[in-house]
């Protein structure tokens, strides 16, 4: 079981920045979303953890819903970025890449090359 | 034993069940939404798969995480209680800050002039008064009761009536005439009163309320 640390607190706060990056191209709906956060190793421990977070960031209003009949099945809930959300996800982007860059910094001090 | 509907495993039907149950302190529109959209999620997880097929079952569940696990989710972030960022986890004025205010109040007569130190000494080290407390129980009436004791005895105006027909009453000291003595001893007597009531109330206010 992973433990409540370091991993976590750094997912903490990036994750929903990742979702707002899944729907710059194309609305999605829930389980694609978590289908794809999964897939890279080390951003989702619990996938239900995700949909607390897309509800808040309905509320937020950095997303938006619709229900839209499915194949099979019951219809399904999207998500689409909203203007707000694409302004989020914009500042976060700059302020993720000096951060990045800052704590990459300090990490290569004294490191042989 | 419950009864599973046709369609749904009843491992599903009761892991749906445990998270609605675990969610019942979330508001009823978002705890609504959470079950759905995990209910929409298993669907889809579970689309063509065997509904008797409890390993793979099992596996989707363990990926979702504990009902308890997504609800904690679901309400972090959100304040439903106060948390107590600081402060002592006890509430109510204890011995020690009883003590405290009582050695500010009367401590320079019990232990004169010291007892009142020692009581500032305990104040600056309580956690349980900010530092505006500590300013006004130290500065708005330093010395507590001593002041107007030592006032008192100064000021002290001896009196002695001559009698007979036509009294002579001689007096001897600085005192002061009643209209003017009489405020400043109630002054004298209540300030240190009401600062004692003050480091009482904030004393027994809970750490975890307002600032």
């Amino acid at each position: 079981m992973e433990p409540r640390g370091l991993a976590t607190q750094l997912r903490r706060g990036a994750v929903e920045y990742c979702v707002l990056a899944l729907l710059r191209d194309r609305q999605r709906y829930g389980f694609e979303l978590v289908h794809e956060l999964s897939a890279m190793d080390g951003m989702v421990t619990s996938e239900g953890t995700i949909y607390p977070l897309l509800s808040r960031l309905r509320r937020e209003e950095l997303v938006s819903t619709s229900w839209q009949e499915s194949d099979s099945g019951p219809p399904r809930r999207y998500y689409r970025l909203t203007q707000a959300g694409q302004r989020a996800l914009d500042e976060f982007s700059d302020e993720w890449a000096r951060f990045r860059d800052a704590v990459d910094h300090f990490l290569s001090i004294g490191r042989p090359s | 034993m419950s009864m599973p509907d046709t369609q749904q495993s009843p491992l599903v039907a009761d892991y749906l069940r445990r998270l609605d149950a675990a969610a019942t302190g979330l508001p009823a529109d978002r705890r609504s939404e959470l079950v759905e959209g995990i209910r929409e999620h298993l669907d889809s997880a579970l689309e063509g798969a065997d509904q008797s097929d409890d390993a793979q079952i099992r596996a989707v569940l363990d990926r979702l995480g504990s009902p308890e696990e997504i609800v904690a989710a679901a309400a972090d972030g959100e304040p439903p209680l106060p948390q107590p960022y600081h402060g002592q986890p006890k509430a109510g004025a204890g011995a020690l800050e009883i003590i405290t205010v009582i050695l500010l109040a009367i401590g320079g007569i019990i232990l004169p002039v010291v007892g009142w130190f020692i009581g500032v000494a305990l104040l600056w080290t309580s956690s349980r008064w900010t530092t505006r407390d500590k300013l006004i129980g130290t500065f708005v009436w330093p010395g507590g009761y001593l002041l107007p004791l030592g006032l008192g005895l100064i000021s002290a105006r001896v009196c002695t009536t001559v009698g007979g027909p036509d009294p002579v009453e001689t007096c001897e000291g600085p005192g002061m005439p009643l209209w003017l003595g009489l405020p400043v001893a109630a002054v004298l007597f209540l300030a240190p009163l009401a600062v004692v009531g003050y480091l009482l109330t904030r004393a027994r206010r809970s750490p975890a309320g307002a600032p």
